[in-house]
């Protein structure tokens, strides 16, 4: 309708054209790039402060010569010194860079739990398995001599294999495992709609609010329909999200690959050997089989869904939290009705991370299709190709939950915004959704 | 249908869940006038106001807009000027007010041309690309005045209209409203402020306790409440008013009896409207008669007597 449109009109326009906005927008991918370049500047320059290590030696053959001094670049064994415990402890206490001393006492190989690292400084985590790790060398190298095992062969029992996982399909082919990618997939887009719902669902219960408190309410209700400003406005608020969710997407990529150009190629290339290689550990993929696994996945079904949970998620929880705005008259009001509108996003997020786990399980079937849960839950679970009645159930069941929810706000929303100074409770709410129809 | 109201208020009841807001309502408003509606904070003013601009809708009762029931193609022909009022804090003047014409149905072009000639009467050119938190109060309720005339409706509804100007502005509302009046509007004042009724309005109606209590035209209402009060001026020198003062507070029991630079002035009030001619006789033998009025009542003490006494009641 005419008016309807003229309100969106109104919502987008002046929203669009905030200076909050502008920044907010503009501002959004400059900081997912600021993070990007520092995760690669860390990766690049880790420097942390050396661990200095003193170490006494008390075992009859200098077992502790061995000692690795590659333990780790942050990590120096200071070994040779003379001396018992106590003159350790005062060169401890004396000199200022040394953190530690490490103990080989003197029956160390027969009883290797005797040994012991005493701090003034405690390491860090990495300095701790630095140093475990140079001590179970020692050991080991220990051991095989004492075993007469040749090196080459210990090194030919340790080596790992990784064991390719695979998907057997019906056909008998495989197919490279992309469930990492789903996961992924799956966890992001649930993750943007909850952002979606929260940020905008809450610009709507402030813009009623506003109405309500700017006493405005009553001048554009005399012209058009309670419902008609209430969904008015929430269309409106949904182009807005839209719109800054295109311009960071499409900023964000730009932002990032300037950030990768600038930032030093072989650092990228060093980020990208370091996933590679965890993405070894676990499957054993190669460039190829990641454009498979992109190309493997329903593309359609997913954008599809995504829009759908999306705008579905957001129409059923902004129209609640409009009606919050409606039954208040200030923000500090709304705290009361607002922990049962968020309780289940946030609980649908905590869901969303478990059933990753297990995508098909009773829970995750449970949470994707109860509504107030589903549109953050079943998105995270669609990249596992859910059973086509389920994802029909959901949907549907969303679709009436969020016609019944804009219905229920619809009538508190239109008692609510010409309560002035009346303080609602829950009793009161019900009161409204029961009073008799208006014109 | 011809008819020669514009607003015929027939029978209307509203309950919420704690109280009733009208109790069965009637009300006839006619066309081309300023009707005052009237009553203390509670009568159902604005509930009542509320049905007639479709904003809520009655539990029984009907309400007729020139003879045909209420529907929603009557928005545009009703201007509302609601008591809680306000505008968009962060937003233009000018867009603003486009805005609220188009919602009631105005052509883009259409609302430009008229907006400016109104802000040009109003001087408030300067402020059309300012937001309206840097507008005064008054001129913001300039602005609001603007936009519940703009579309030129038919009737006019203004809930407290005069709140928040300064007397100036409120002499230049008060112009307005009467030209309104004067090219065919309908206006319906709901107000406390009594002087603006007996200035403005042709009749009125009063509400009290989700009822009508009195309604009719000024003229009737008052002659309703006519106590036999007069008021007399002779003029006399002082001594011989010292002669009769005695005698008229005697026999007068006047509530009023002062001399004053060669002029003796009394109110009082008769027991009957017949003793009147004889009283007038006596009192044009003590001097020359300079002015004669019956007191009418005002309308701030109706007001008050109605709901006092329905109040005991």
């Amino acid at each position: 309708m005419n008016t309807i449109f003229l309100i969106v009109q109104r919502e987008y326009w002046t929203r669009v054209r905030k200076k909050s906005f502008v920044v907010m927008t503009l501002l959004g991918p400059l900081l997912v790039s600021i993070f990007y370049a520092f995760l690669i500047w860390v990766s690049m320059a880790e420097e942390t402060p050396t661990y200095r290590v003193l170490v006494l030696d008390e075992t009859p053959d200098g077992m502790a010569a061995e000692l690795s001094t590659k333990a780790g670049p942050d990590i120096v064994f200071e070994s040779g010194l003379p001396g018992n415990l106590s003159a350790f402890t005062d060169v401890l206490y004396q000199r200022e860079e040394v953190d530690a001393v490490l103990v080989f006492p003197l029956r160390a190989f027969e009883n290797p739990s005797s040994i012991y690292l005493g701090y003034k400084t405690p390491p860090s985590l990495e300095s701790r398995s630095g140093i475990s790790a140079a001590v179970e060398q020692v050991l080991e190298k220990r051991k095989l001599a004492f075993y007469d095992i040749p090196q080459s062969t210990f090194d030919e029992i340790r080596k790992r294999i990784d064991m390719p996982i695979r998907k057997l399909k019906e056909s008998g082919s495989l197919q490279s495992d992309d469930s990492l990618l789903r996961t992924a997939l799956g966890l992001g887009s649930g993750f943007l709609i909850y952002m979606f719902i929260f940020l905008y669902g809450v610009m709507v219960m402030r813009g009623v609010l506003e109405e309500k408190t700017n006493r405005i309410v009553e001048i554009i209700i005399s012209s058009v329909k309670p419902f008609q400003l209430m969904m008015g406005k929430i269309l409106g608020i949904a182009l807005v999200g839209l719109t800054q969710f295109v311009i960071w997407a499409l900023l964000s990529g730009i932002a990032m690959a300037i950030v990768g150009g600038i930032m030093a190629p072989d650092a990228l290339e060093q980020a990208r050997q370091g996933s590679l290689q965890t993405q070894a550990e676990v499957g054993g993929i190669n460039t190829g089989e990641v454009l498979g696994m992109i190309a493997g996945i329903n593309w359609f079904v997913i954008l599809g869904s995504f829009v759908f949970f999306f705008l579905g998620g957001y129409l059923l929880y902004s129209s609640l939290l409009a009606a919050i705005g409606a039954a208040v008259d200030a923000e500090t009001d709304t705290q009361q009705f607002m922990l049962p509108v968020s309780l289940p996003l946030a609980f649908s997020l905590v869901i969303s991370m478990n059933i990753i786990k297990n995508p098909d399980g009773p829970w995750a079937t449970f949470f994707s299709i109860f509504p107030l849960t589903s549109p953050i839950v079943m998105m995270s679970r669609i990249a596992f190709n859910p059973p086509a009645w389920q994802v029909a159930l959901s949907m549907g069941l969303l679709v009436l939950t969020f016609v019944l929810s804009t219905w229920m706000a619809g009538r508190i929303y239109r008692t609510g915004i010409l309560m002035y100074g009346k303080k609602a409770s829950y009793r009161e709410l019900m009161k409204w959704l029961f009073y008799k129809g208006n014109a | 249908m011809e008819t020669s109201l514009a607003i015929d208020i027939r029978n209307l009841t509203k309950r919420y869940a704690a109280h009733t807001a009208l109790n069965d309502v009637s009300i006839e408003v006619p066309k081309e006038q300023i009707f005052g509606l009237l009553g203390p904070n509670g009568a159902g003013k604005t509930s009542l106001i509320r049905i007639i601009n479709q904003i809520t809708a009655p539990d029984s009762g009907q309400v007729l807009l020139f003879g045909s029931p209420l529907a929603p193609m009557h928005v545009s022909r009703i201007g509302y000027l609601p008591e809680e009022r306000g505008l968009y804090r962060k937003m233009n003047v000018g867009e603003q007010a486009l805005y609220l014409a188009r919602l009631k149905g105005l052509s883009t072009a259409e609302a430009k041309s008229r907006l400016k000639m109104w802000f040009e009467r109003f001087d408030l050119n300067p402020w059309w690309n300012k937001k309206v938190e840097e507008l005064s109060k008054g001129m913001q309720q300039k602005v609001q005045f603007i936009v519940t005339i703009l579309h030129e409706p038919d009737v006019l509804i203004l809930d407290e209209p005069f709140s928040g100007f300064d007397p100036v502005n409120a002499a230049l509302i008060r112009d307005e409203i009467l030209r309104l009046r004067d090219n065919g509007t309908t206006i319906l004042l709901s107000t406390h402020r009594m002087e603006s009724v007996e200035a403005l309005c042709h009749s009125i109606a009063l509400l009290h306790k989700s009822k009508v209590y009195l309604s009719g035209s000024l003229t009737d209402i008052k002659n309703r409440f006519r106590k036999n009060e007069y008021r007399v001026v002779l003029e006399m020198p002082e001594t011989e008013f010292n002669t009769h003062s005695q005698y008229l507070s005697q026999t007068l029991l006047p509530t009023k009896l002062e001399w004053a630079d060669g002029f003796a002035q009394m109110e009082f009030q008769l027991p009957e409207s017949g003793a009147l001619k004889a009283t007038l006789n006596e009192l044009l033998k003590l001097g020359n008669l300079v002015e004669f009025r019956e007191l009418l009542p005002g309308m701030d003490r109706i007001f008050v007597e109605t709901v006092t006494e329905s109040s005991k009641a």
